[in-house]
């Protein structure tokens, strides 16, 4: 099992505070919106260095996305943010009928997806945003894994045509993937190579695959560990090469089991090329007000379920 | 007023009509215009199907950088046409070749003319 080591750890929505702020300095073009949550979007540098770029929009979401698709008209690259539970349920309408139906190059940046938001309880813990968003003709959807992922991600929208959700979150995480990356939209990242299972894993929940290829290596099993940091356009290729040789996957994810990543995993070997397939995810519920930890404890989201499902998928196999 | 979006008109097509009937009876707005202003913006009205007003009243809008115009366009539905105009059961259906035969021949730019 390859290594991944680390000396920080940082939350992912900084990520996205410090490629915003990289944006601002690069990119005349970029402006930046928020409905009332500029602090938790870590906005405060981009606001300080542009306040002629920043719209601040109260809490009026559905208002935001239509100024930030006006925007576009002029040439502006908005970036509208909020939590993901209110950048997406509470707007949906707005980002499909003025974002996706006519292609505006909108980006659409979420923090505190998930059971990770903690304590806010399950009215904040949106667990069905990536399937909301990636139903929808047009739309991009991202879930990076790290500080630096984020960073790099929301660098690579600026440069993408077109509406794009970018998911990320609260919770400090290990930052194991380089400062320096080029971020590649619809490009998965191989991150261990094994012959006995792939496992597919998303947002948070990469951390967790790779801590769980480390239990498996010590099991004497190596498995292929890839991070699908774009639900759409998912890497199939990537996928079926994967699948091809090790015979059985697992997804895991920070979202529900409809609708996310472990859905259009199964989509895609189904129609390509039926494989076992063992999905790490939370099971049609809401959340609840816990610690993070305590959350992803309960609902399963974890490296020992991860490895548990590994296993399963490998008996599978005919 | 807060974004000082004083290049912004909006304007409300104020037909007083909706799929299921009359406004008022549907679901009542009361004093739009009233609405508009507690938000700061300017609200000037206007006469929707005649366009000097439409001229006039557009000219006078945007009068202050800072302060929004919202435009209350008062329309009647089918205007011009005897069998359409202030009903809302025309919203989603469309004329026949009759119907619009006679339509045409009652609007002054196509009353007359042979071949539409």
């Amino acid at each position: 099992m390859k290594q991944y080591p680390y000396t920080e750890k940082k939350d992912t929505r900084s990520g996205f505070g410090a490629g915003i702020l990289e944006l601002g300095r690069t990119n005349p073009n970029v402006v930046a919106l928020t409905a009332d949550l500029a602090g938790s979007l870590k906005l405060e540098g981009f606001i300080k260095e542009f306040p002629d770029r920043f719209v601040q929009c109260g809490i009026s979401e559905a208002n935001m996305i239509g100024v930030s698709a006006g925007l576009t008209i002029g040439g502006k690259i908005p970036f509208a943010t909020s939590f993901a539970n209110f950048a997406t349920g509470r707007v949906y309408d707005q980002i499909r009928q003025s974002v996706c139906y006519s292609n505006k190059n909108v980006k659409i940046c979420a923090s505190h997806a998930g059971l990770t938001l903690g304590e806010d309880g399950a009215t904040h813990q949106i667990l069905e945003d990536l399937g909301m968003m990636k139903m929808l003709p047009n739309m991009t959807v991202i879930n990076p894994c790290d500080f630096n992922q984020t960073k790099a991600a929301t660098l690579a929208i600026a440069e993408h045509v077109g509406p794009v959700y970018l998911r990320f979150g609260r919770p400090v995480m290990p930052i194991f993937t380089p400062a320096d990356q080029k971020f590649e939209i619809g490009k998965a990242l191989i991150l261990n190579e094994g012959p006995a299972v792939s496992i597919f894993a998303t947002g948070h929940l990469v951390w967790e695959a790779i801590k769980a290829g480390q239990i498996l290596a010590e099991q004497g099993i190596e498995a292929d560990i890839i991070n699908i940091h774009t639900i759409k356009p998912l890497d199939e290729a990537a996928i079926l090469a994967s699948v091809k040789k090790t015979g059985c996957a697992v997804s895991a994810e920070e979202h529900q089991l409809n609708g996310g990543l472990g859905d259009s995993v199964a989509q895609t070997l189904a129609r390509n090329y039926p494989a076992p397939l063992e999905m790490v995810g939370v099971h049609d519920s809401f959340g609840e007000s816990a610690t993070p930890d305590q959350l992803m404890q309960k609902y399963g989201l974890t490296a020992d379920k991860i490895v548990e499902a590994a296993k399963r998928a490998m008996e599978r196999k005919s | 007023m807060h974004h000082k979006l004083g290049n912004l008109t909006a304007i409300i097509d104020f037909n007083r009509q909706q799929i299921d009937g009359p406004t008022e009876l549907v679901m009542n707005n009361r004093d739009l215009g009233a609405k508009y202003r507690a938000f700061g913006w300017n609200v000037i009205e206007m006469q929707g199907n005649d366009m000097a007003d439409i001229i006039k009243t557009l000219h006078q809008s945007q009068a202050d950088p800072e302060v929004p115009t919202l435009i209350l366009m008062h329309t009647e539905m089918g205007f011009g046409i005897d069998y359409m105009v202030g009903s809302h059961k025309w919203h989603g259906v469309a004329p026949n070749d009759e119907q619009l035969a006679t339509a045409l021949n009652q609007l002054p730019i196509t009353a007359g003319m042979s071949d539409y």
